[in-house]
């Protein structure tokens, strides 16, 4: 009782077509360039229609002072009001100088104030006409966040936000300002002292 | 391990598979109609939108998964494990090994499929496309897949005949696939969920997987069984069905994230660069059958297992092709949004994989239960219902799609005119739906009518040989 | 290939590839994000959602809303356009700068800069926008280099104004990105239509609030019920010819508020550094004209290298 039926199949062995073989190798080879141009190299932070990290990075807005200041203020309440406070007016106690009226935030040229930040500074410094010689100022600036370039931005938008803050009425910064200067400090391993800062070149 | 035994004859082999695949079989037919009629209501309502909305059960956000699902898992994965042991059994030339694993499983994956598509029209849909059936439902839809693939592997183990034929690669590639992927999706996803976007991208490569390489295989399978078995002819080429099996495996493996997705832009790179490199299976398949067919395409009309395996090829080249397409011609990333998707994803798995099964299900029951179709004519009736369904079911959503995508490009027409513009198209495929709805009618109609008129031959010869002796006595007697 | 473990073998390791690729790697490289902050102001974002919006969510998956309404919104293009802010110090200067960027008279430049906040270039490339904003600058006025993101989904209005990334999903299991754009994309629906009774009404009757509309009405997320002693400050304020009959009234059920306070979390516009785009902020001078560029300027490619 069964159904008449064929024999079951065979496959035949044959070479590939060689035009096969190339179209293969052709399609590999696109894939290899569509790869490289669109792929952004498994990097989690590049979207379509970037390319590139690079691409990515250049179009960050940098959307006039406003949000500059923004970004210094929150960056300020996490590194510097521990000590500094959040109304600027220091820790006498804890040898802290206040920030609020501070001739070295506030002065025309930002080189000292980002070496200060950078490095960080101790010894006796006058403040506003008072001394502050129980305290140490670390390396806030070397300790931050990020690789370098980040790092000089982090620290323009910190300086920027105290210079136009607390009372003080000075110019923002720039982190071209802050990598030049980082630049010429980058060696160093030690705080600064007053007389160091004073020697300084104030401008950039 | 058996010794060498000496290859099953055919009879053998049907008797061993009958059962199990009757159950397999005509489950899965069952499903394909309550399916295609969760599909007829779900197009219905893009044209009386009040249709049954005020029942929950209905919305079509739980009726089209409920249509998905259950023509996904409760046709298509069934109907591919009853193939495959078929063709594991004839082609190894052994009996089916334990056979009431086949059973015991295809009752659990029964049960899961029901739970799960109760679950998703109840409301516990899990949120991803092609994965919406609830964890309870899924449980026992991998259980019950691995009893049957427990049976299909000894089968294989246990075949008389060593050398492998092309199919049987890419069966026991299949009989592997889909555990793995369907676990690790439901791990990732149910269980353990993993945090944000990654959801996606598993759900994304679970679809693909499924869809476009689970789906390929079972139905490569039984096209490069039927076609060259009923032409009576060879398989043109060996090793190009071989690159094929290789092709195939690799890169449409990758192809699953769209170029929309919010995802790091390697994602999409990668697996457009992926679905490039699909067209080479494709080709390949074309090659070969060509080939193959080389003379004899007429006879691609004769038989009721031939016109839907041709059918099914078509549909895999041509969906294909569409894939291709669609990754690089996407009106600005407009494509993967409108109807041309689904049109192109129901090309693969019914215009592909299910008419191939079909044929496989026709050549298939007679031989099981030894005698032909009770009406060949209908099955005939059937391929022209479940072809023209499809076409008016993928040709309209197609071009709508396509017309949608250049619309949607253009900010200034708002979503609801480009809506409208869907509906004539819509009307063309809802009569596609009704078409394949009274197709599946046919076939399980079939399936019932020749197990019922199996079954009764069986029971009439059984009475009469259990009666033989009365009526021997009886004329004994002067 | 005569050997099933050599198959076998063969599967595995296209499998094991393919789930290294798409499953492992995401998972490590998206599936352990953190919170990140926005570009330049330095936000958390993502929040997480109010629990009543992760209700909502929830509502959301179980009615299936996902499979007519995306909820990923794309962009093609990133351009630049230069706004001036303020004319500054030194007016004649603008105007020579203004002259020699457009190629206008000084009366054109003073028509110009009359009524600022003003776009003065867009859809320019990165390089073109910085250098005429040092002009300008240089010129002593404030002009600013916008960036906008560019694409037929941005151009929609409300759409969003930049792409969606995976920082938008951080908290939402499940997501669910969908994948047709049967119903408008949702992404940034939280801000183009913030109002949760707008978002009762349209479930209850999506016809009466948007013309035409083929989205179904959900009448079981809303329950009709006899008017007690006074009216429920929750009920529907229908339109008439949908109106309840007299004596009864129309009230949202906890899932219908729901849905609703979770379509109205919905947003697609805080800049990030994946998707930097410049936003209107509090401290920029008021009255901000969005810039022109963002829907005039054709969809270009980023300028690429």
């Amino acid at each position: 009782m069964s159904v008449p039926e064929s024999s079951e199949p065979r496959a035949a062995r044959r070479a590939i077509p060689v035009w096969f073989i190339i179209l293969l190798f052709l399609l590999l080879y696109w894939g290899m360039v569509y790869f490289d141009l669109r792929s952004g190299w498994f990097n989690e932070r590049v979207y379509a229609p970037f390319h590139n990290l690079e691409q990515v990075a250049s179009f960050q807005p940098i959307s006039g002072e406003g949000e500059f200041v923004m970004k210094g203020k929150q960056l300020y309440s996490l590194n510097c009001a521990v000590c500094h406070m959040e109304t600027g007016t220091g820790n006498p106690g804890n040898g802290c100088p206040p920030l609020a009226g501070s001739e070295w935030v506030s002065a025309a040229g930002p080189g000292r104030i980002i070496r200060i930040v950078s490095k960080g500074a101790t010894g006796p410094i006058e403040v506003a006409g008072k001394v502050y010689n129980t305290g140490t100022m670390l390396a806030i600036g070397d300790q931050l966040p990020g690789d370098e370039p980040q790092k000089a931005e982090s620290i323009a938008a910190i300086i920027s936000y105290i210079r136009k803050t607390f009372g003080n009425n000075a110019s923002a910064v720039t982190p071209e300002q802050v990598s030049k200067v980082r630049d010429q400090i980058k060696d160093r391993k030690t705080y600064f002292s007053p007389e160091e800062l004073k020697a300084a070149p104030e401008a950039p | 391990m058996t010794k060498a035994a000496a290859p099953a004859v055919p009879d053998e082999i049907s008797a061993s598979c009958r059962v199990p695949l009757l159950v397999l079989f005509t489950s899965a037919a069952l499903w394909l109609v309550i399916g295609s009629a969760f599909g007829l209501i779900a197009s219905i309502k893009f044209h009386a939108p009040a249709f049954l909305a005020a029942c929950p059960w209905l919305t079509y956000g739980r009726v089209h998964p409920a249509w998905l699902s259950s023509v996904l898992y409760g046709f298509c994965v069934q109907a591919g494990l009853g193939v495959t042991l078929w063709l594991f059994a004839r082609l190894g030339r052994a009996p089916l090994a334990q056979s009431w694993l086949v059973i015991l499983g295809a009752v659990t994956w029964n049960l899961g499929v029901t739970l799960g598509v109760l679950g998703i029209l109840g409301g516990d849909s899990t949120g991803f496309e092609t994965l919406e059936m609830p964890a309870y439902g899924a449980l026992l839809v991998f259980i019950g897949y691995l009893l049957v693939g427990i049976s299909a592997t000894l089968t294989l183990h246990q075949r008389r005949e060593r050398p492998l034929y092309v199919s049987q690669w890419y069966l026991l590639a299949a009989l592997f696939w889909f555990p793995w992927i369907y676990s690790t999706a439901d791990l990732l996803l149910l269980k353990f969920p993993v945090r944000g976007v990654a959801q996606a991208v598993i759900a994304w490569w679970f679809a693909d997987n499924f869809l476009t390489v689970w789906l390929a295989l079972v139905g490569l399978a039984a096209a490069f069984y039927f076609v060259p078995k009923l032409v009576q002819r060879e398989l043109h080429n060996y090793y190009l069905a071989l690159f094929t099996f290789w092709s195939l495996i690799l890169f449409a493996s990758w192809a699953g994230i769209p170029s929309t997705a919010p995802v790091p832009a390697w994602m999409p790179t990668v697996s457009t660069i992926a679905t490039a490199l699909t067209l080479l299976p494709i080709l390949a398949v074309a090659l070969n059958f060509h080939h193959t067919l080389e003379n004899t395409y007429s006879k691609l009309a004769s038989g009721q297992t031939l016109p839907f395996v041709a059918f099914g090829v078509c549909g895999f080249l041509v969906a294909g092709v569409m894939r291709i397409f669609g990754a690089f011609f996407d009106f600005h990333q407009q494509l993967h949004f409108s109807w041309f998707e689904p049109a192109r994803q129901f090309l693969n798995f019914y215009g592909f994989f299910v008419m191939v099964m079909f044929g496989a299900i026709y050549y298939i029951l007679p031989q099981l239960v030894g005698f032909n179709l009770p009406s060949p004519k209908l099955a005939r009736l059937h391929f022209w219902l479940a072809g023209s369904g499809v076409l008016l079911l993928v040709l309209p959503l197609a071009v709508g799609g396509v017309f949608q995508a250049t619309q949607l490009e253009n900010p200034a027409i708002p979503v609801t005119d480009i809506a409208h513009l869907t509906l004539s198209f819509l009307r063309v495929s809802t009569l596609g739906d009704v078409l394949v709805l009274a197709g599946h009618l046919i076939l399980l109609g079939n399936l019932i009518a020749l197990t019922v008129r199996f079954y009764r031959s069986q029971a009439v010869t059984a009475y009469s040989e259990a009666t033989a002796d009365l009526f021997k006595t009886s004329e004994v007697k002067p | 290939m005569n050997y099933g473990p050599l198959v076998f073998l063969a599967a595995f390791f296209a499998l094991a590839g393919s789930w290294f690729g798409l499953v492992l790697t995401p998972q490590v490289q998206v599936g352990r994000l953190q919170q990140t902050n926005s570009v330049p102001g330095g936000a958390t974002y993502p929040v997480a959602r109010p629990g009543l919006a992760r209700e909502g969510l929830d509502v959301y998956r179980a009615n299936g809303c996902a499979y007519c309404h995306s909820q990923q919104v794309g962009q093609t293009g990133t351009v630049c356009d230069v706004v001036l802010n303020e004319i500054g110090t030194n007016p004649p200067a603008l105007f020579a700068a203004l002259g020699k960027l457009k190629g206008m008279s000084e009366p054109q430049a003073r028509q110009l800069v009359s009524g600022l906040p003003k776009t003065i270039l867009a859809g320019k490339a990165k390089e073109e926008a910085d250098a005429a904003t040092k002009a300008l600058n240089a010129a002593g006025a404030k002009a600013q280099v916008w960036i906008v993101a560019v694409g037929p989904d941005i151009s929609r209005p409300g759409w969003g104004v930049r792409r969606s990334v995976a920082e938008d999903f951080l908290f939402d299991y499940p997501v669910m990105l969908g994948s047709q754009r049967i119903g408008p994309d949702l992404a940034n629906v939280g801000v183009r239509l913030p109002d949760p009774n707008w978002h009762l009404l349209h479930l209850y009757a999506p016809q009466a609030m948007i013309k035409g509309s083929i989205m179904a009405p959900y009448p079981y997320l809303f329950e009709k019920r006899k008017i007690e002693r006074f009216p429920s400050p929750d009920a529907l304020v229908l339109p008439p010819q949908m109106a309840a009959e007299p004596g009864f009234e129309v009230i949202p059920t906890p899932q219908a508020k729901a849905l609703a306070a979770y379509l109205v979390s919905l947003r697609a516009d805080i800049p990030l550094f994946s998707a930097p785009v410049t936003v209107a902020s509090a401290s920029a001078p008021a009255s901000t004209n969005a810039p022109a560029g963002a829907t005039n300027a054709p969809p270009t490619n980023a300028p690429a290298k």
